[in-house]
């Protein structure tokens, strides 16, 4: 049931989200969104917080290019209550690490309106400059990403988009829905009693409704999980190029800690530790430790992965951290038959005890 | 600077344990090789550590100037560690120096045929305890003031023993169960092996004594709701379920169960007999009060009867009654809450045999009872008659780890004997016969009483298990084997008593997670040691007593209800509780609030100020487990003494 409203104004499915975050901000539902708008200059879309509504032309969140992983942002904008409402336009994959953080009580979510939309995925942000460069029509290179993940997701998309399965956004508060609707249309539906609280007399209906919609999410879906990796066999040998630059732990969303234990001083790493320890060793690789340290990484996120891979584009050696953690969290959350950001109901597995679960290491 | 070196070095002694550890890890070599260890200042050795000359070489070398803190390797920390500590400190050096390296347990036992790899684990140990014990800080414990009053629950023979222990040394003492009248399941039973005591004839006197006694407060028809706290300063919520009865009006005349229109059998002669909706569980109840059952009750079910109301001339009947929760202060805990029969339901190979006469021990102990339904006489459920053929059936349920419960029910041999005895008494021309695996009489005078039950009541023993029970006509045909001479048995009786396997009671499993205490892995209370400390359990300040901790006789039960209340005494004796002080701490710049560690805590001693975002630790509550430890993903919790720090310098200490 596509909104038809206004049509012949609108050409595209940007301009439909447009139109609506504008409604949302002048009518007050909201005072401030939070969406990524294109940069003067054309060539980097990134998330911008608005407050006043003619600012919400030119905001483009179908742009397939994520240069952080919002949920950071949402992070660092509600670290503490707020009396503003805000509505946070965010990717599937966002939404999943906003909720992840809300059970980890890292934000406050009283005032947050999580707005989802469907993701077609992006290219990592060099790619995706370097592509749109010597465009004219910006817009168009969106269109015809859009139309590549329709049919099939390109070559140079992020490899964590490639083999994501969780590009709708059914766990948002709010959730835009433009797959399987005929363009430009878009359908708005409040997903959760804050949704329809905030939002109410803007929803244009049951997204899940059309039928084309729900084939050709499956058809993704099983296209992508041909994708996905079930092992990695050679860990070692792909983080070896690693210069322990901590990029993957800065840019993850879900890495809360005020001060990281795998800082060197926490480590404890003196002068006459590195040479006792070669002594002992014969030889040690410098910088050290970086099995541990990835290995630790993967222990603390592994549970509430979302497997975003912004760490694998923020990794300048080129290590696959996308697929390795999403290797890894997977088998992770199977065993607690968990699934990050799906809902703000499920536990956290190492919150809850279940005397049927783990069965298989126990020794009976 | 002199100070902190001093703190830093380290004494070893390496313990033989006889041969124990000595014939697998070459002590020598172990001593040669943390000889020049930094940070060691000596190395001894010693054949048994834990004797006498052991503790006085281990003294002298605290006593010496030259060492801030010691290892001990030898056996596990869980045997000697309080041995050490306890040493040190008579010789003037702070307790929480002493460090063990379990280089028995965890390294001679399971290594014994790898001796030089075992050397060489040994080694590492104790070079990992030694970078633990230099970074250990001097601790000094917690003190707790205590409450002097107890709450024992479950008020069957066990629960009223340790009660009157406890109250007759000056402790006020609170006696639960869910029950309207104390007494429990030895309230049920007709006469006691091997003696043939009349159970209610001696029962009966302690229940007054209880009842009279002014330092035990009784609390039945109650429930534990809730328990928080810790040892010395419980505090349990406490569900008085509604009685719709006024207790401090009713006398317990029993005119209102007179008129009560409504019969339901009663739980109390397992079903043999009836008792009315309002009833008093049996004519010598303490409390004497009378309880309704909702569920029966004419009034609670149509609105309409009220002739209790009518019948009671004391206004005592309260329909309007509700559960209400009490809250007290204890500073012990003793779980007395006894035990149930397995369902014989559950036994598929006999089901098809079931009929009235089938019935299990407890309720041919109602048969038996002069108090019971029949008043004492063995007469069928089902017409009244008298059995002439009588089959008992041991171990149903019991020792049969494939199908049922695998440990043995303990009690069965002996009552079964009783059982077969006491009919015999009752019907001298009936001929009753026992299925038994084998019998098992450990116990003063067990052994002669069966042999007497074989000899002198010519009881038929039949050695072998029952494969089937089936109905033709009036009897019950009994299908089993004699293992003996290696026929199968037909028996045609009139009458089947099962002994059914003991199980905790039901409920257990919900209380021992109020109580945070442990249960084994048959759901029967786990004890904190088998041998050593049969009676208490690992959470401090709560006690075991009786078949909630496992099954057994009335002997065994009273004994260990005795045992359970000494430890109490012990325990109150002090007027102040100390608490090791190895417990966890919240790094509050680290802190990022995210309430892991909360989740984690089975003690309930860590709580997350919400507005601050803070975690925090109660120092007594926390048991030193280490589970928020481990869940921190930011290493903002630490343990005292076992801080990340010392983690970190004992795995890099021998990787």
């Amino acid at each position: 049931m596509a909104s038809t409203e206004n049509r012949s104004e609108k050409n595209t499915r940007r301009e439909s989200i447009e139109q609506f975050l504008y409604r949302l901000l002048k009518e007050g539902k909201v005072d401030a969104v939070l969406v990524p708008k294109r940069h003067p200059g054309g060539n980097i879309v990134s998330p911008v917080l608005i407050s006043e509504p003619s600012q919400i032309k030119g905001t483009d969140p179908l742009a397939p290019v994520q240069t952080v992983n919002a949920a950071s942002i949402v992070k660092e904008l509600v670290k503490e209550p707020v009396d503003k409402k805000i509505a946070a336009v965010l990717r599937p994959c966002e939404v999943r690490a906003t909720i992840e953080l809300i059970k980890l009580k890292q934000l406050s979510d009283e005032s947050l309106l999580i707005i989802g939309y469907d993701c077609p995925g992006v290219y990592n942000v060099k790619e995706y400059m370097h592509g749109i460069e010597n465009r004219e029509d910006k817009e168009a290179f969106t269109e015809e990403h859009i139309h590549d993940f329709l049919s099939g997701d390109g070559d140079l998309v992020r490899e964590s988009c490639r083999f994501c399965t969780y590009f709708t956004a059914d766990s948002a508060d709010v959730d835009i829905a433009w797959i399987g609707v005929e363009p430009p249309g878009i359908i708005v539906a409040a997903r959760s009693e804050k949704g329809r609280r905030m939002t109410g007399g803007m929803n244009t209906g049951d997204k899940d409704a059309p039928t084309v919609r729900k084939e050709t999410i499956g058809k993704i879906e099983a296209r992508r999980e041909k994708r996905q990796k079930s092992g990695i066999d050679n860990l070692l040998d792909l983080i070896q190029p690693c210069i322990r630059c901590y990029n993957c732990r800065e840019v993850c969303p879900l890495c809360y800690c005020k001060e990281c234990l795998l800082e060197p001083e926490k480590m404890g790493y003196t002068s006459e530790r590195y040479l006792s320890r070669a002594e002992r060793k014969k030889q040690i690789r410098m910088p050290v430790d970086t099995l541990l340290y990835h290995l630790t990484r993967i222990n603390h996120m592994g549970y509430s992965c979302v497997s975003c891979g912004i760490c694998e584009q923020a990794c300048p050696m080129d290590i696959p951290l996308g697929t390795i953690l999403h290797v890894f969290s997977k088998k992770i959350q199977s065993l607690f038959d968990y699934v990050p950001g799906r809902s703000r109901d499920d536990e956290l597995p190492l919150t809850t005890f279940r005397e049927e679960e783990l069965s298989e290491v126990e020794d009976v | 600077m002199i100070k902190s070196a001093r703190l830093n070095s380290v004494g070893v002694f390496v313990c033989h344990c006889g041969i124990n550890i000595a014939s697998t890890v070459d002590i020598e070599e172990v001593k040669r090789q943390l000889a020049g260890y930094p940070g060691v200042e000596f190395v001894k050795d010693y054949q048994y550590m834990c004797s006498e000359p052991g503790q006085l070489l281990f003294k002298e070398a605290c006593r010496s100037e030259t060492v801030g803190g010691v290892v001990v390797a030898s056996c596990s920390p869980r045997l000697h560690e309080t041995t050490f500590r306890r040493a040190a400190a008579e010789a003037g050096m702070n307790p929480y120096r002493v460090e063990i390296a379990n280089i028995r347990e965890q390294c001679s036992w399971v290594h014994h045929d790898e001796k030089e790899k075992a050397t060489i684990k040994a080694v590492d140990i104790i070079k990992s305890v030694i970078e633990r014990s230099k970074r250990n800080e001097s601790l000094s414990s917690v003190s707790i003031k205590t409450v002097k009053k107890v709450l024992v629950v479950g008020a069957g023979i066990s629960g009223m023993q340790a009660a009157l222990n406890i109250a007759n040394s000056g402790i006020e003492t609170y006696l639960l169960d869910r029950e309207p009248s104390i007494g429990g399941r030895m309230a049920q039973l007709s006469e006691t092996f091997p003696t043939l005591d009349c159970s209610q004839c001696i029962l009966t006197p302690r229940m007054v004594e209880v009842g009279q006694n002014k330092r035990i407060t009784l609390m039945t028809y109650s429930e534990v709701e809730e328990v928080s706290g810790y040892v010395g300063n419980f505090k349990v919520k406490v569900r008085r379920k509604a009685a719709y009865v006024d207790w401090d009006k009713c006398t317990g005349c029993g005119l209102c169960s007179e008129k009560c229109p409504k019969k339901v059998p009663s739980e109390f002669d397992r079903s043999l007999g009836r008792r009315k909706a309002i009833y008093s569980q049996f004519p010598q109840a303490v409390p004497n009060k009378t309880v309704i059952d909702r569920e029966s009750c004419l009034y609670f079910k149509t609105g309409k009867c009220r002739l209790c109301v009518e019948a009671c001339p004391l206004g005592a009947i309260d329909f309007e009654q509700e559960d209400r929760i009490e809250e007290i202060e204890v500073g012990a805990i003793v779980v007395a809450t006894g035990y149930d029969l397995y369902e014989k339901e559950k036994i598929e190979e006999y089901r098809i045999g079931y009929c009235e006469d089938v019935i299990d021990g407890l309720a041919f102990e109602r048969l038996l009872s002069s108090s019971g339904p029949t008043q004492g006489r063995v007469l069928r459920p089902s017409d009244g008659t008298v059995p002439k053929e009588v089959v008992f059936i041991q171990c149903v349920g019991s020792r049969d780890p494939d199908h049922h419960l695998p440990y043995c029910s303990r009690i069965c041999c002996m009552y079964t004997a009783k059982h077969a005895m006491l009919y015999k008494h009752r019907v001298p021309d009936g001929q009753p016969y026992v299925f038994y695996m084998d019998i098992r009489s450990g116990g003063k005078n067990y052994e002669e009483f069966v042999q007497r039950t074989i000899e002198e009541e010519r009881v038929l023993y039949i050695r072998g298990r029952v494969a089937r029970l089936y109905r033709d006509g009036k009897k019950v045909v009994v299908v089993g084997a004699d293992t003996i001479s290696g026929k199968k048995i037909e028996i045609r009786a009139d009458m089947v008593v099962l002994a059914m396997a003991m199980r905790p009671s039901g409920g257990i499993g919900e209380l021992s997670k109020k109580l945070k205490i442990q249960v084994d892995q048959n759901g029967f209370l786990s004890e904190a040691h088998p041998k050593l400390r049969p009676v208490e359990t690992l959470t401090r300040g709560v006690f075991l007593a009786g078949c909630a901790q496992a099954p057994k006789d009335i002997t065994d039960t009273v004994s260990q209800a005795g045992a359970a209340a000494s430890m109490v005494l012990e325990l109150l004796s002090n007027e102040e509780l100390t608490h090791s002080p190895t417990t966890a701490w919240v790094d509050e710049e680290l802190c990022a609030g995210c309430g892991q560690c909360v989740a984690q805590c089975a003690y309930g001693a860590i709580e997350l100020d919400t507005r601050r975002k803070k975690a925090h630790v109660n120092d007594i509550l926390c048991q030193g487990c280490g589970a928020c430890v481990a869940a921190c993903p930011s290493a903002a919790v630490n343990q005292r003494n076992f801080s990340i720090s010392q983690y970190y310098s004992m795995i890099e200490s021998i990787v």
